[in-house]
């Protein structure tokens, strides 16, 4: 079968090669998936260029979070699955192959439907369930406000967030969004200003003055602080990402005069919170509103694993030049 | 009485004046204050040389942020404090002048038995340190706590006060040298920032034997919050509370994230609001035995009579590292 393997730490395009390697077999309890489809994320190119914080494991490695497939082969002892199954491999089982074997133990079945869209759920999927839930309790008519909300986090978050009731208040840079936003049930959209003062009113006029208690920022730099500085007094900042590549910067001011409180968020720590029961039950849900299109990526590109390299160089691009998920097709 | 009045903003020459006026009269409620000491902090430098930097709203004023002094009268009702009781005025209410009115209710007693110019600072800078380590570290003794500017003046407070309470500090500083100075006020490990993340987690983990650090507090702001961040064990806070740096705290985004951290702001007003009146009084009973046995130390750089006022605010605005001390009107 054909993979990539990452053989060191640098430049995507000279760490990651496509190899052949022997198709593998089940072990007792696993099935070997054929991949259809497997996202590409940023971290998967944090850990190849070995970025601090992304680096661990031994190499040569198949890279690839998550995907999305049909079994071809069962082990033995397993019963909860079948060959022909469509499943979503747990994380980090190297999807950036055409075959991969895995275990069937936290292995989810997937439904029928669009596997370049499935294939984005189990990373972006619970990151913004966790976001929307773990942090600052909200009801029906509450606002949320948060960055980067053409992110494809941003995007889940805006459609979770309306399901239940919750209002975003969303801060794009970009003005051609806004209505593929809106369409998505966004509450209000408002274009970013450097200057704090400024997009505090601009956030104001857009929710009529609305409390607004918790802050997502995937941005961090000086658009933490910003964020910040349109929360309501008490308000909470989470932050989950640093799409700017800085750290998170906080005033002091802002901090203590509204009582503001800035925390970290992990993917993985949320879900060690969690049982596998309740685990699966929201994946069940996250994979029934992607196949019925409720929640919907934007995707720059799919790619061949041949083409693997113009994938990585497409997914570390930014704005407009890469509207949406970049998405590796490992079977064609 | 002598009464210094700012009628303008420029220097000392221009912007203040001396003046002769009737000794105040306590209304109901109130207490007249004999003044024995206020401090010439930075702010009243600034409030008088505006409009660049915090300049004093509205004129004519009396400056002076805080003080101490003794109960001369009292007014109808006042059960709080009797004449020749020892107060720590209430803040930002003007105390360049020998006497003043204030509300008893928002005076606080002070203790009896300290020299008066270690009463300076205490309503101001005492105040944040205790507030910091009561709000903040809730520790248990034997605990390491972390925390910059280790050589100001609310630093020297933090490490008199944790070593009182029975926590370990890691005291961190700008420059050598400083390491007899801040042992000797109880702190156990004092370090000089390297300027850089990994390397200062290191030094903070050898000079500990690898202790687990919950609490930073910061008062400077910048990398060097992203770096005491660093040095933090899992679900770890960093506290800030003066921004002196006037960068915002920078964190690393895998600090954050992956070990869970939080970063809160302290305000010493709001931290202090939170409390009862008991619990108010008790927060400066203990700043007051702590000043009278020596936990709390203030550095003077220099004494002044009120009417040397131009010499105190040259003294002042001396850059702090020069000045190595508080300047201070006595009475």
């Amino acid at each position: 079968m054909k993979a990539l393997h990452q053989v060191a730490y640098g430049d995507p395009a000279e760490v990651v090669k496509l190899v052949d390697l022997p198709d593998p077999e089940p072990g007792p309890g696993e099935v070997v998936v054929r991949m259809e489809a497997a996202a590409v994320h940023l971290a998967d190119i944090k850990r190849f260029t070995g970025e601090r914080g992304f680096v661990g494991g031994n190499l040569p490695r198949i890279p690839g979070y998550e995907g999305v497939g049909r079994i071809v082969k069962t082990g033995t002892g397993v019963n909860e699955f079948k060959t022909g199954d469509r499943v979503f491999p747990w994380w980090g089982a190297g999807t950036f192959a055409e075959l991969v074997r895995a275990p069937v133990e936290k292995m989810l079945p997937a439904p029928e439907g669009d596997a370049v869209q499935l294939s984005l759920m189990l990373v972006n999927g619970m990151t913004s369930v966790i976001l929307l839930e773990d942090f600052v309790p909200l009801g029906k008519g509450d606002w949320l406000i948060q960055n980067g909300a053409n992110s494809n986090c941003g995007r889940y978050l805006i459609k979770l967030a309306a399901e239940q009731g919750v209002k975003t208040c969303n801060i794009i840079r970009r003005p051609e969004v806004a209505d593929t936003l809106k369409g998505l049930g966004a509450a209000a959209i408002v274009f970013d200003s450097e200057d704090e003062g400024e997009l505090a009113k601009r956030v104001k006029d857009a929710t009529g003055g609305a409390e607004l208690k918790l802050g997502i920022d995937m941005i961090a730099g000086p658009a933490s602080n910003r964020l910040a500085h349109c929360l309501s007094p008490g308000g909470l900042l989470v932050n989950y990402g640093y799409m700017s590549g800085k750290p998170i910067e906080i005033h002091f001011n802002e901090l203590f005069q509204k009582d503001i409180k800035v925390v970290g968020m992990s993917t993985g720590r949320g879900m060690a919170k969690r049982s596998m029961d309740e685990i699966r039950r929201i994946y069940d849900k996250l994979a029934t509103m992607i196949a019925h299109g409720d929640l919907n990526a934007a995707i720059a590109g799919t790619y061949t694993l041949d083409r693997a390299a113009d994938a990585f160089r497409q997914a570390v691009m930014t704005g407009s030049d890469r509207d949406g998920k970049v998405i590796l097709l490992p079977n064609g | 009485m002598k009464v210094l009045r700012q009628i303008a903003h420029g220097d000392a020459d221009t912007g203040l004046q001396l003046t002769e006026e009737p000794d105040p009269v306590p209304g109901p409620g109130d207490i007249v204050v004999a003044l024995e000491v206020a401090p010439v902090q930075i702010l009243e430098v600034w409030n008088l040389h505006g409009p660049l930097r915090f300049p004093a709203k509205s004129l004519p004023r009396v400056p002076g942020s805080e003080g101490a002094g003794r109960v001369t009268a009292v007014g109808d009702g006042v059960t709080r404090f009797k004449a020749g009781d020892r107060v720590f005025t209430p803040k930002f209410t003007g105390t360049f002048r020998e006497k003043m009115t204030c509300p008893a209710d928002a005076a606080f007693h002070a203790p009896d038995g300290a020299p008066a110019d270690q009463l300076a600072i205490i309503s101001t800078m005492g105040l944040t340190a205790i507030l910091l380590l009561e709000d903040y570290v809730p520790l248990p003794p034997g605990s390491w706590l972390i925390h910059d500017g280790a050589n100001s003046s609310v630093g020297r407070f933090v490490t008199g006060m944790a070593r009182k309470k029975g926590w370990r500090t890691v005291n961190v500083v700008r420059r050598a040298g400083l390491d007899n100075e801040i042992k000797a006020l109880g702190g156990d490990v004092v370090l000089v920032d390297p300027g850089e993340a990994d390397a200062f987690a290191d030094m903070v983990k050898k000079a500990t034997g690898g202790a687990e650090i919950a609490i930073a507090l910061d008062m400077i702001g910048g990398a060097l919050a992203g770096r005491m961040a660093h040095a933090l064990k899992e679900h770890g806070t960093l506290v800030l509370y003066g921004g002196t740096g006037g960068e915002p705290a920078k964190i690393d985004f895998i600090d954050m994230g992956r070990r869970d951290l939080t970063v809160v702001g302290m305000g010493m007003s709001r931290s202090f609001n939170r409390r009862t009146p008991d619990q108010k009084d008790a927060v400066w009973a203990q700043l007051g035995a702590w000043v009278e046995d020596g936990t709390l130390q203030t550095r003077i750089a220099g004494k002044y009579r009120l009417e040397d006022y131009k010499a105190a605010y040259a003294h002042a605005a001396v850059p702090s590292r020069e000045r190595n001390g508080k300047v201070i009107f006595e009475f």
